[in-house]
């Protein structure tokens, strides 16, 4: 029967073939991967939805700006040279087995491990990662990562077979963190020569075509998939297993559907038929205790704190609009947020104090000495103080209108418009209310993800509830130094980006914190000589308050421990937990059946 | 053809035309006008997936200059047009280096085929349930029966969808819960690949079918109300015809007309997908990757979509402009116009 032409005589049958037809003329290019018949039990196979559908499901260039990773190509299929553990704070080697750098942090040297091959078998080599090196710098600024490359390393050089040279143009301590190892998703990854090197990557697919595209070195190959669904099989041939640096993942297949639902994500997870949260966004404390309740293999990452997010919740304000390029300004909105209120209704209270911020950073392990070391410092900017704030107000001019929001001297009312994406009302309405109730007319605007990111980065916003300050989680110098004035561009003109937010889109300037920002920025993260430079910038950052800060991130990961265990928790926690960033590779190697 | 002459035809299809040339026209200015750009939204996405933009700049102007969105707006308009006229819509810009018509196209048979064909269910259903309603010989058992079918009506298409998918898919495990077909199975027509598409097919399409078919339903009683009382149904039944002979040839058959022009249009939405139906099952429909287009700025799709459904609308209603004279004998255009 199979592959024979069905015969249909029934009307009702003829109008589903119709439809059949209609999709499979429209449909056929969708579902351009060879399948693989062999049925696999879902014991074996790993399945981590996703909530994006990709338009485009044949591309798998992840030079190209905006292309899908999180689909599995991030996380199954690419590897990078290091990977940041949040955990321990270490740069963790994959492809490479270690580097080391010359006292002015201009050289740097990578080893890779031996014995690491591309998935067609052929060997990866330090020439793969030169001819990479080169691609991206040869076709700056249009490919992903190619900027900072391009104007950053002077050259690199293969030395041998396992050794490349990297030579900078300036001294970079941060240089492989920011480029090789990746502060957060995703870091530069070899591509094999023998494929690209006769390509114009800025067009290039890597498309499957019939198995001998999408060559990449992780442990998994491209099974079958469609713009709405991805099958990966297990390379058992895989270079990390075979050279002993790594185990072989025991998962036979990993399995990522589309879901386009928050509801029904719960309910695959309840059901067994998701073995991670991921397609689940809005959790509350309550529904994954409602959901723990129904499947107690439900794992969470830790009670009702979960992992924190490495970006908390701020208000950004344009420094460059009046009023709020006065510190005074500033700081009245400070005193106004009732940060513990947000924590209760935004988390259900989730964290409690500890979900308090008042910096830039994620309170993770490596981070605590600086938090720590500027305590007494940072702990009146999360102060809630009505009265402060309408002394800071009144001090600037402003009388309290009879409609109950302050006027100022010309008679204009003081007002907030604050945009933000649609999935940060809840922290914005929170901001608004808070501030209506000291007697700033504010108002919150939601906008679309890539107008709001377009907007803020050219600086045509007043107020914005973002994450505008993350990137440090390991080290205080990559969040901090989002704030340098380098950054600072006049309104209208495009954002410098990075790390899930815009650099300085507030666009606040300090000549003394720029300049102490770019001594720290040449000292090697651990060097003794950061801590004195980070106090004296935080006593500027502190004093002046270009964004004001508000909560920490509560992430209520979850896993499900019905056909797996040794998922990354708190009570065991090798690596950071989101499955959809480059160090899932790890949990891929760690976790075990179930049964 | 009878009630139509060439006047009419010519005069008809050049409003058409009109009609797709002003859409294409508002479909390449309106996206323009909104606030963001398709560079800003990928400069987004990339951040996003943390890679990291440090010179924002040099990359948007690259890719401006790349996509011709550094050119003046006229020059880009007349390049649309001409391309339009060629069926060359270009590539996306959001998932560049993608043909748009890639993108849409397979979008475009999951919605025909899915949504398309839950129309016409709806249609059928719909219009028989109503003629039944209003027709007095009908079994007391069978109109009491009717009205319950109409319940889905007054539930939101998601929510009939969520709950079809907690019984049908998660309890009791009959239907998969998401996308369009098993990806694992060859997509060639054979037995396996039309049940794993009419498998997937079946709760979004019942959500679709039992959340319309009172409309239909009840229009059509209402317009059967109104037939029954004619002087030719009487005539009808004394000439002593069959009860369903007069039910089907005369009475459905002058009231559904009018449903026939609901239906011409309703079927030209149908490339417009039903985006929370989409969501919910997970469906890749046209609509669904409308809205993707229009939050990430991608004039390219949002022009070739938004075109495709103002061909599809503007022809649906022109064939049953057209064909209405065949289909209601009373309608002729060859009066109105020399008239």
């Amino acid at each position: 029967m199979f592959g024979t032409r069905p015969r249909f005589k029934n009307p009702l049958l003829r109008v589903g073939v119709l439809a059949l037809v209609l999709a499979q003329v429209f449909g056929a290019s969708a579902q351009a991967a060879p399948a693989d018949q062999q049925q696999v039990a879902r014991k074996d196979i790993l399945v981590i939805p996703t909530n994006v559908q990709v338009p485009a499901p044949d591309i798998w260039n992840p030079y190209i700006p905006g292309t899908f990773i999180l689909q599995g190509m991030n996380q199954n299929l690419m590897e990078p040279l290091f990977m940041l553990n949040y955990e321990t704070g270490a740069i963790d080697g994959w492809l490479a087995s270690g580097y080391t750098a010359n006292d002015a942090q201009t050289e740097f040297t990578v080893t890779l491990r031996p014995g690491t091959e591309w998935s067609d078998g052929r060997p990866l080599t330090a020439d793969d990662v030169v001819f990479t090196i080169n691609m991206l710098k040869t076709h700056a600024p249009l490919l992903n990562f190619s900027i900072p490359i391009k104007s950053e390393v002077a050259s690199v050089d293969a030395l041998d077979d396992r050794t490349i040279k990297f030579t900078l143009n300036a001294p970079d301590p941060f240089f492989v963190l920011s480029n090789l190892a990746g502060t957060t998703s995703q870091a530069i990854v070899p591509v094999p020569r023998h494929v690209w090197e006769n390509v114009d990557p800025v067009t290039f697919k890597n498309s499957w075509n019939n198995g001998t595209g999408a060559i990449f070195s992780g442990p998994y190959v491209v099974k079958s998939f469609s713009s709405t669904e991805w099958d990966y099989k297990r390379n058992d041939n895989w270079w990390g297993a075979k050279s002993g640096a790594f185990r072989l993942p025991a998962p036979l297949e990993i399995h990522r559907p589309w879901i386009g639902d928050s509801a029904t994500g719960q309910q695959a997870l309840v059901n067994n038929d998701s073995d991670s949260s991921s397609a689940i966004s809005g959790m509350t404390p309550s529904t994954q205790a409602a959901m723990i309740a129904q499947n107690p293999k439900i794992t969470p990452y830790s009670g009702d704190l979960g992992w924190v997010d490495p970006c908390p919740r701020m208000l950004t304000l344009n420094t460059m609009i009046a009023p709020w390029d006065k510190k005074e300004m500033r700081h009245a909105l400070s005193y106004a947020m009732n940060r513990r209120q947000i924590v209760d209704v935004v988390y259900e209270g989730a964290g409690g104090d500890s979900a308090v911020s008042n910096f830039i950073f994620p309170t993770y392990k490596a981070l605590q000495p600086y938090q720590n070391a500027a305590q007494d410092i940072l702990a009146p900017l999360a102060e809630y103080s009505p009265d402060k704030a309408h002394q800071l107000i009144e001090s600037q001019g402003y009388t309290m209108g009879g409609d109950g929001h302050y006027v100022g001297p010309d008679g204009t009312t003081l007002s907030l418009d604050v945009v933000g994406p649609p999935f940060m009302e809840p922290w914005g309405r929170m901001v608004v209310q808070q501030l209506q109730a000291v007697g700033v007319d504010a108002n919150l605007r939601l906008i679309e993800w890539g107008i709001f990111r377009d907007q803020t980065g050219r600086g045509q916003f007043t107020g914005a509830v973002d994450w505008d300050g993350c990137g440090s989680v390991v080290e205080p110098w990559f969040g901090m130094n989002r704030y340098n004035k380098t950054y600072v561009n006049p309104i209208g003109t495009p954002g410098t980006e990075n790390v899930d937010n815009t650099n300085n889109a507030g666009r606040w300037s300090n000549d003394e914190y720029s300049a102490l920002m770019d001594q720290m920025g040449k000292l090697p993260p651990g060097d003794p000589r950061v801590m004195d430079l980070y106090l004296q910038a935080v006593r500027i950052w502190a004093d002046e308050e270009p964004d004001i800060p508000l909560v920490q991130t509560p992430s209520l990961l979850m896993f499900n421990s019905t056909y797996w265990t040794g998922w990354p928790v708190a009570s065991n926690n090798y690596v950071q937990p989101p499955d959809w960033w480059e160090h899932f590779l790890k949990v891929l190697v760690t976790i075990q059946p179930a049964q | 053809m009878r009630g139509l002459d060439l006047s009419y035809f010519l005069r008809r299809i050049g409003m058409f035309f009109l009609v797709v040339f002003v859409a294409a026209t508002f479909n390449f200015f309106i996206p323009r006008l909104a606030p963001g750009n398709p560079i800003g939204a990928i400069n987004s996405r990339m951040a996003g997936a943390s890679s990291g933009v440090e010179n924002g700049k040099a990359m948007f102007d690259a890719y401006r200059q790349r996509f011709g969105l550094d050119q003046p707006l006229y020059v880009q308009y007349a390049k649309y047009l001409w391309n339009a006229v060629h069926l060359d819509f270009g590539q996306s810009l959001a998932a560049y280096p993608a043909d748009v018509m890639d993108i849409i196209r397979p979008a475009i048979g999951w919605s025909l085929g899915l949504i398309g064909v839950s129309v016409l269910i709806t249609f059928a259903f719909g219009v028989t349930i109503g003629a039944l309603l209003a027709w007095k010989g009908t079994p007391g058992m069978v109109r009491a029966v009717l009205p319950i079918t109409m319940v889905g009506g007054v539930l939101p298409y998601y929510l009939l969808g969520m709950l079809l998918l907690y019984v049908f898919a998660f309890s009791t495990r009959l239907f998969p819960m998401s996308g369009a077909y098993d990806s694992s199975i060859p997509s060639q027509l054979s037995w396996p690949y039309i049940g794993s598409v009419l498998s997937h097919a079946l709760l979004p399409a019942l959500s679709i079918v039992l959340t319309s078919m009172g409309a239909f339903a009840l229009t059509m009683r209402g317009l059967m109300v109104n037939t029954i009382g004619e002087d030719y149904m009487l005539l009808a039944d004394a000439k002593g015809l069959p009860k369903r002979r007069i039910l089907w040839w005369y009475a459905v058959r002058n009231a559904i007309p009018p449903q026939l022009t609901h239906l011409a249009i309703a079927m030209g939405y149908v490339v417009s997908g039903a985006i929370l139906v989409e969501i919910v099952f997970s469906y890749p429909g046209l609509g669904y990757q409308l809205w993707q287009s229009i939050v990430n700025s991608d004039y390219t799709v949002i022009q070739a979509i938004t075109l495709v459904l103002a061909v599809s609308v503007g022809l649906s209603v022109l064939i049953i402009d057209l064909i209405y004279p065949r289909l209601d004998p009373r309608v002729t255009y060859v009066a109105e116009t020399s008239g």
